[in-house]
């Protein structure tokens, strides 16, 4: 069984839209895939349905052998907990410090204080923002923002990662870097990342496998190999 | 313990919200304090005047001394009886003779028309009618008698407190209530977009409710001690000027009210702090959460 599988999904919202149409496709577990599309094809809604945020008009979704479109609501939150999202709009609180925001879904695991301590200290030097510890979200530039959801996204070391759009704010440099943090995780925690993007020469930088969308429909699914020399260091480059 | 930090925060974030919360807590705990206030002075006043209210109660004329004495000490069991006593047929007699100073010999019948009765004196005032009718129900008695109208207004007084005050207090409780609801289910909309990213990172719903429901009990209970201290601060002024302009009356202590005032203003406070944070959560989370 795929680690992540879509079984002839359907989405049609309320408004008559068909967001997804006959969706099927499965991830095994420390694929690192691209979701492409133009605007409105469809990449948000199959990230909402992955997190349960939406449920599929009709058609299966599975994660890690759990049908999760029939979970009762009462699990959600434990599904949850085995993702880390960056979301399309970050969904980061302004009344809370860096520190705050980071820390959250250690602290919704009840993890302790203590390793909290450890592990944000950890995550706040790779993210270069120590120094921004205490300051307010709102406070920080749209870079330092998509920064930080990056790390509350890998701090609690989920089984998969739903990158959209996670370089929206970004320049060409920062960009590169934060989906290069998020390949290295997949390799290193031989998790799974599903990052949607529009930024094409982002998947000409590195190996994955593509996942096109277009009008609801998925036209192309296939590996990008030409950047690939080795599936063990940096050479990928 | 993050959750007691988290409310706090919220606390912090919305002034003027839990402001108008505590005004209403605090104000209901005021009235409330008011009415235990009158409620102990009623109770001491009760107390005081028992003692000088009797039931006197006369047996039938043919119960004997045995049949009077084998009654007065199951009556002495009942819960609202301080002291009961017999009074023969004879002392009636010497207290009819020492009334009009009369001597024996002067007394014009030969044989003893007083019949045996019983003097009780109650515990509290306001148990006296009911006293009265267990007594006139034991079928033993021809004639009960108690302090007549006395009792009577007093033991109204007592009651139309009682239940205009349960009215009143039940009343305040409800819009102090009403008042939080919606006071915590304004400040759960202003944040419902805080709430549904906690919710979406994988925050169960416990552990969304659980700062909401702490931040409404501190509410409540930094409205109920402020309330006691008011309370206490009014109250020392008041019985010290009343102790001093009427010294015969019955006043409580301020001693007396102090625990009482703590313990319903603390619990009370916190009670309605947590139940208006339990209705709101209930009737908002499940909107936002959708």
């Amino acid at each position: 069984m795929a680690f992540i599988g879509f079984d002839k999904v359907y989405k049609i919202y309320p408004s008559g839209v068909k967001a997804l149409q006959n969706i099927s496709f499965s991830i095994e577990e420390g694929e690192f895939v691209f979701l492409v599309g133009p605007t409105g094809a469809g990449k948000t809604t199959l990230m909402k349905l992955i997190n349960r945020e939406e449920l599929p008009t009709s058609g299966d979704i599975w994660f890690d052998d759990i049908r999760i479109n029939h979970l009762d609501d009462g699990y959600l939150p434990f599904l949850r907990r085995n993702l880390g999202i960056i979301f399309q709009d970050l969904k980061l609180i302004p009344s809370r410090t860096v520190y705050e925001n980071l820390i959250f879904p250690l602290q919704i695991m009840g993890i302790k204080k203590n390793t909290i301590s450890k592990i944000s200290t950890r995550i706040l030097a790779m993210l270069e923002m120590e120094n921004r510890k205490h300051h307010l979200v709102e406070w920080l530039s749209g870079g330092e923002k998509q920064k930080l959801c990056l790390g509350r996204a890998l701090i609690h070391q989920p089984q998969l990662v739903l990158a959209d759009e996670p370089t929206g704010n970004l320049d060409h440099y920062s960009a590169y870097e934060m989906v290069e943090t998020l390949y290295l995780y997949c390799r290193e925690e031989k998790a799974s990342v599903i990052v949607s993007t529009h930024n094409i020469g982002l998947l000409k930088s590195f190996s994955g496998r593509i996942l096109q969308l277009d009008q609801g429909r998925l036209v192309t699914d296939h590996y990008n190999y030409s950047k690939v020399r080795s599936e063990t260091g940096l050479e990928y480059r | 313990m993050g959750f007691i930090s988290d409310a706090f925060h919220n606390i912090r974030n919305r002034p003027s919200l839990i402001l108008i919360g505590f005004l209403s807590i605090f104000f209901t705990q005021l009235i409330v304090n008011i009415f235990i206030f009158g409620y102990l002075e009623m109770e001491k006043m009760g107390k005081f005047s028992g003692e000088s209210f009797t039931i006197k109660a006369y047996f039938q004329s043919g119960v004997d001394d045995e049949k009077a004495q084998e009654t007065i000490e199951k009556l002495r069991n009942l819960p609202d009886v301080s002291t009961i006593v017999l009074v023969s047929k004879e002392e009636a007699q010497k207290k009819f003779l020492e009334y009009f100073e009369m001597a024996p010999e002067d007394f014009p019948l030969d044989e003893n028309p007083f019949p045996l009765s019983v003097e009780i004196i109650p515990k509290r005032v306001e148990s006296i009618p009911d006293l009265a009718d267990q007594l006139k129900n034991t079928g033993l008695f021809d004639d009960v008698i108690y302090g007549g109208k006395n009792v009577d207004v007093f033991v109204k007084f007592y009651h139309v407190l009682l239940s205009v005050g349960s009215i009143i207090l039940f009343l305040v409780f409800i819009f102090s209530l009403i008042v939080i609801i919606n006071l915590i289910r304004i400040s759960i909309q202003s944040r419902k977009e805080e709430i549904r990213i906690f919710h979406l990172i994988g925050a169960t719903e416990t552990f969304i409710r659980r700062p909401i429901i702490a931040e409404g009990f501190f509410e409540g209970l930094f409205a109920g001690i402020s309330a006691f201290l008011l309370s206490t601060l009014v109250f020392y002024f008041l019985l010290d000027f009343l102790h001093a302009a009427f010294p015969f009356f019955p006043w409580i202590d301020l001693t007396d009210i102090l625990a009482p005032l703590l313990v319903v203003d603390t619990f009370m406070g916190g009670v309605i702090g947590i139940l208006g944070s339990i209705i709101s959560c209930n009737s908002v989370l499940k909107e936002v959460l959708r």
